[in-house]
């Protein structure tokens, strides 16, 4: 609410909420790399949401997330690219 | 917003009776536009209405080609949360939302509406921030004058000035960096008018 301008978000490494753009998927270390870090970021947000809203919650929350990725991963092959 | 304008849970849609346009029979003397007597006042729904062909809201086709479409899109693992803590305390109490419910999560609905506009030709083929066209060929041959136009809110966040500067491209608005501040006086409190009562309640948490 205090804020002036829209800058640049900060990341925190290995966040839980920014989602994982996929590495140079080309060798096989950095895919498993990057699998890792996905189950670890997933693992992380389940955590997250068991802390604030409940098991219930977090339940309920990770089945409506799974059950809209795929129209959402549909809508963002057409999303504006920008580096 | 989209979400709105189409029925509920997978409901066949038809179109809303306020908007339907159709004339009253023989012997009438004009075409009723307020719909009440071609459709039944039943409420919410169904309504008792024609449906236009692929068509998946309750808004005629004419009536959503009078718009500009551009589309907001944000990841479900950080919408769905943000959604869900508005149907708890303490902000169940500014949205009315008591129970939180899966299928008003909306993507599926913008999805429909999104693929419909597409093969109508309302939007695209030119595919904003993605170079030149993808060489998409839609079946009524329309040549398009408004691009598809979906923003990331991630990539907003990441890039604000990139993404915005995209976006006023793609709408035909002129970029301006000043549309990232809001720094003057008048500003700050236009943020504070439209935001407060969100503040409010998270700060009461």
């Amino acid at each position: 609410m205090n804020s002036k301008e829209l800058k640049p978000r900060e990341h925190v490494s290995n966040p839980s909420g920014a989602p994982f753009s996929a590495p140079n998927a080309s060798i096989r270390a950095d895919m498993c790399e990057f699998k890792k870090k996905k189950a670890k970021g997933v693992k992380d947000e389940d955590s997250e949401w068991v802390e604030k809203y409940g098991e219930e919650g977090a339940k309920i929350i990770r089945e409506t997330v799974e059950a809209n990725m795929e129209d959402y991963e549909y809508l963002k092959q057409y999303a504006i690219k920008v580096e | 917003m989209i979400y709105y304008l189409v029925p509920p849970d997978g409901n066949p849609p038809s179109i809303a009776p306020s908007l339907q346009r159709k004339k009253r029979g023989v012997g009438t003397s004009k075409a009723s536009v307020n719909g009440t007597t071609n459709g039944t006042t039943k409420a919410p729904y169904p309504y008792d209405t024609d449906a236009e062909p692929n068509n998946p809201t309750v808004i005629p086709r004419d009536v959503l080609g009078k718009f500009h479409f551009t589309f907001l899109i944000r990841h479900p693992r950080s919408s769905i949360p943000s959604f869900y803590r508005c149907t708890i305390p303490p902000l169940d109490e500014v949205t009315g939302f008591y129970d939180f419910m899966p299928s008003e999560a909306g993507y599926a609905e913008l999805r429909r509406v999104f693929d419909y506009l597409l093969s109508e030709g309302q939007v695209g083929p030119k595919i904003a921030g993605q170079g030149e066209s993808n060489g998409h060929v839609l079946s009524n041959g329309f040549s398009q004058e408004v691009e598809v136009c979906v923003i990331d809110a991630d990539d907003l966040l990441d890039n604000p000035t990139g993404t915005v500067e995209a976006y006023c491209k793609s709408v035909g608005l002129d970029y301006d960096a000043k549309m990232l501040k809001w720094d003057t006086e008048e500003e700050q409190q236009q943020a504070k008018d439209a935001f407060e009562k969100w503040v409010c309640k998270i700060r009461v948490s």
